[in-house]
């Protein structure tokens, strides 16, 4: 199924980065998080970035999803070089083209679930009402049509990230891009938000790109992109963990280790500890 | 829906420009949140209502008092202002009287007594509100002192003991009646040398000069209708709202001061306006007047003290505001900037990760700026509005307690503060200072919310975790 999906898909790069390098300046030293990373994402792909805590993953996300710049290299979303495009562009990409997930939710504190998830089409310039009947019919998509209007507060973390989804998907974005979705959630919750993730990736063809150490993310993922010491250490299809599944025995978990260890291998760095336990 | 159409659409290489919503659109998404971030943001508002009530109190108080100041003299309750000014004035003593003396060259009566001029000086010395000097004798001096334009040196009132021998010189009753008619106030203690058998021509015609109204009378005919109270609401001036407030006794000098302090009497005296200024007469008996209990019962009792108060109370009437006001009025708005500057930018930084996530969703660096400045504004007028209602609560409270006269013979209390109330001035006050709260506050989110909105989505975001 996977497979087919990305035949249909190939030749669409969605999002497309060139040899993007960031150096972060803090007092007189200059530390470099990216040392040159060129990627494709493809329309339609479900893709995780993994990497242990510092490894650059969090600095790629944002330069993909246009929140920061990079030092060097270029970003496209599209075919277009972002780098080019003005505020009111920026602006534009940024409400249409891209939908963002974030650990910690973000939802504006003061809106109810349905206020927050019409915030968003307002911008896009949609009356009250339109924005209204797309939000609801949003949030029964993510469960919560009954609680829309509920504060951020009175919700629990799991049900923040469901609004936060319906959010994302305002105004029918190319691209989610989820940072940590379920970094503040407990198991049984965050496998809840990676399946609607997956649905949403399913039914409605967008494409999503998390950064994550969450091995539960892998199963999901059609492709894996792993980042180490500010570099890609390696990409790997869905297809590739499976086998792995296979050779190392049942479980899923023990598989994705595997292929972790693996990948820690072939990165530069042997000394430093296994990306698994950082989580 | 037709998710093969949205593909394609998505397939479109194409970048659109965000659109620049309206201000209706802004004022809307604003209000949505405004009323539970006031509740939220409680700190940051009482930063805005304790600066605001700070200046509303402060302008409060001044609107009374400068209502208070303005009160007429023809008023029924001016002598009680007066009074209330003038206790306001010597409590926060910002009013200095200073009074010149003129005596005798000193005591006949043995070496061992001091003058009347140093004996009066120490008496008067012991109330705050008086900076009593004894002036020099020597006529040319004396008109060199009186005719000063220093404040420093220039006495407000002029008190003369027992008629001196200067006041032989027609050039220095006529620099006292100068000093009179130009707003001084002039009292005089001592009267035997005007006796009829008295054969002073000089100093006779000297006291024509002082008091014109008993010119040519050559002897007294003190009586209900000639003798004044002082302007002390103890003495005050015939009738006060309706009530007697003092009795008056039938007098004639002759039977001198002792016979009245015998009768029970506070005080004799005569009360004359001249040009700005007013002449007080204490015709007090004592032919060794410093050796006289004549002279220490007006001095020690509260006549002389009060004349001397009512002569100078267009000083008090000025003397309560002024600097005083100016200086809080500036400190207030310095507290106001200070307070208010320092909410607003707690106000944004606290919300950076909120202004990151707004945009993320498409929301322009100028929306972020028109939101907060839209917020602040409207954080702004309710602050300052409770702010203005609290200080005025608090000021007319004061006012209140403090202005109030109560009447002598009845035990009635007068409300000064509610009965001049100057409403529509405090309005416009009210109104002024809401409007500063409301500027200041939209000034002070300028700086912190245009450069939240010109973050990096990143930036704003981390600036917060």
């Amino acid at each position: 199924m996977a497979a087919a999906k990305d035949t249909g898909t190939a030749q669409q790069a969605v999002v497309r980065t060139k040899d993007v390098k960031k150096v972060y300046t803090m007092g007189k030293v200059k530390v470099p998080a990216l040392k040159g990373i060129t990627l494709e994402v493809y329309s339609g792909e479900y893709i995780s970035i993994m990497g242990p805590s510092g490894s650059g993953k969090s600095t790629l996300f944002n330069m993909i999803g246009g929140l920061d710049k990079p030092t060097s290299g270029l970003v496209y979303i599209d075919e277009v070089d972002i780098a080019q495009l003005d505020a009111f562009e920026l602006a534009w990409l940024r409400c249409r083209k891209i939908g963002y997930i974030f650990q910690t939710f973000n939802l504006i504190p003061v809106m109810s679930a349905l206020e927050n998830v019409t915030l968003p089409m307002t911008f896009a310039g949609l009356t009250t009402d339109e924005a209204r009947d797309k939000g609801m019919e949003l949030l029964e998509k993510v469960g919560l049509a009954d609680r829309y209007s509920h504060k951020p507060f009175e919700l629990s973390g799991g049900q923040q990230q469901r609004v936060a989804i319906a959010r994302a998907m305002a105004n029918s974005p190319s691209i989610i891009l989820a940072d940590e979705p379920t970094g503040n959630l407990d198991l049984a919750t965050g496998k809840e938000i990676i399946t609607l993730l997956g649905e949403m990736n399913q039914n409605e063809h967008v494409t999503i790109i998390t950064a994550t150490h969450d091995i539960k993310m892998l199963s999901a993922s059609d492709r894996i992109v792993w980042i180490r010491d500010g570099r890609l250490a390696k990409i790997e299809r869905r297809e590739d963990i499976h086998i792995q599944v296979g050779t190392v025995g049942g479980d899923a978990e023990g598989g994705v280790e595997a292929s972790l260890r693996g990948a820690g291998d072939k990165g530069e760095d042997e000394q430093e500890g296994e990306p698994t336990e950082e989580g | 829906m037709a998710g093969q159409e949205r593909i394609v659409e998505r397939g479109k290489p194409k970048i659109g420009r965000q659109i620049v919503l309206p201000v209706g659109k802004s004022i809307e998404i604003a209000w949505k949140s405004i009323r539970i971030r006031l509740w939220r943001s409680l700190i940051t508002t009482s930063g805005i209502i304790l600066a605001i009530a700070f200046l509303s109190s402060v302008w409060t108080t001044g609107a009374i008092n400068s209502a208070l100041q303005k009160v007429p003299e023809d008023d029924p309750n001016y002598a009680a202002v007066i009074g209330v000014l003038q206790k306001q004035a010597i409590a926060q003593d910002s009013v200095v009287i200073r009074v010149g003396i003129l005596g005798t060259e000193a005591s006949t009566s043995g070496p061992s007594l001091a003058s009347p001029a140093v004996l009066a000086r120490d008496s008067l010395q012991e109330r705050q509100e008086f900076s009593p000097f004894v002036l020099p004798t020597r006529p040319n001096a004396f008109r060199q002192v009186l005719e000063s334009q220093e404040p420093d040196e220039k006495p407000d009132a002029l008190l003369v003991i027992s008629f001196p021998d200067s006041l032989a010189d027609p050039q220095v009753v006529a620099a006292i009646g100068a000093f009179v008619e130009k707003g001084g106030t002039l009292a005089l203690i001592g009267y035997e040398q005007l006796w009829p058998e008295a054969t002073d021509t000089a100093v006779a015609s000297a006291f024509d000069a002082l008091l014109p109204g008993t010119a040519g009378a050559g002897r007294l005919q003190a009586s209900a209708s000639t003798l004044k109270p002082s302007g002390h609401a103890a003495l005050a001036d015939v009738k006060w709202q309706d009530h007697p407030v003092a009795t008056y006794l039938k007098v004639t000098p002759r039977e001198g001061a002792e016979a009245l302090a015998r009768a029970g009497a506070e005080g004799i005296l005569w009360t004359e306006r001249r040009g700005q200024g007013t002449v007080f007469w204490y015709p007090a008996a004592g032919a060794q007047l410093s050796a006289s209990p004549a002279l220490d019962w007006v001095l020690k009792g509260r006549l002389l003290v009060n004349s001397l108060r009512w002569g100078a109370r267009e000083k008090f009437r000025a003397g309560v505001s002024a600097k005083r006001n100016l200086w809080l009025v500036s400190l207030s708005l310095l507290v106001c900037i200070v307070g208010i500057t320092n909410a607003m930018l707690m106000s944004v930084t606290e919300r950076f990760r909120e202004i990151g996530t707004m945009k993320c969703l498409g929301a322009l660096d100028s929306f972020i700026v028109r939101l907060f400045l839209i917020e602040s504004s409207f954080q702004g007028a309710a602050g300052s509005l409770v702010g203005a209602v609290l200080g005025l609560l608090l000021a007319f409270g004061r006012a209140l307690f403090f202005y109030r006269a109560t009447e002598p013979g009845t035990g009635h209390t007068y409300w000064l503060a509610v009965h001049y109330f100057p409403v529509w001035r405090v309005l416009l006050l009210m109104l002024v200072g809401v409007v500063v709260g409301v500027i200041l506050s939209v000034i002070a989110a300028i700086y912190p919310a245009y450069r939240a909105a010109r973050m990096e989505p990143v930036e704003a975001m981390r600036a917060e975790a």
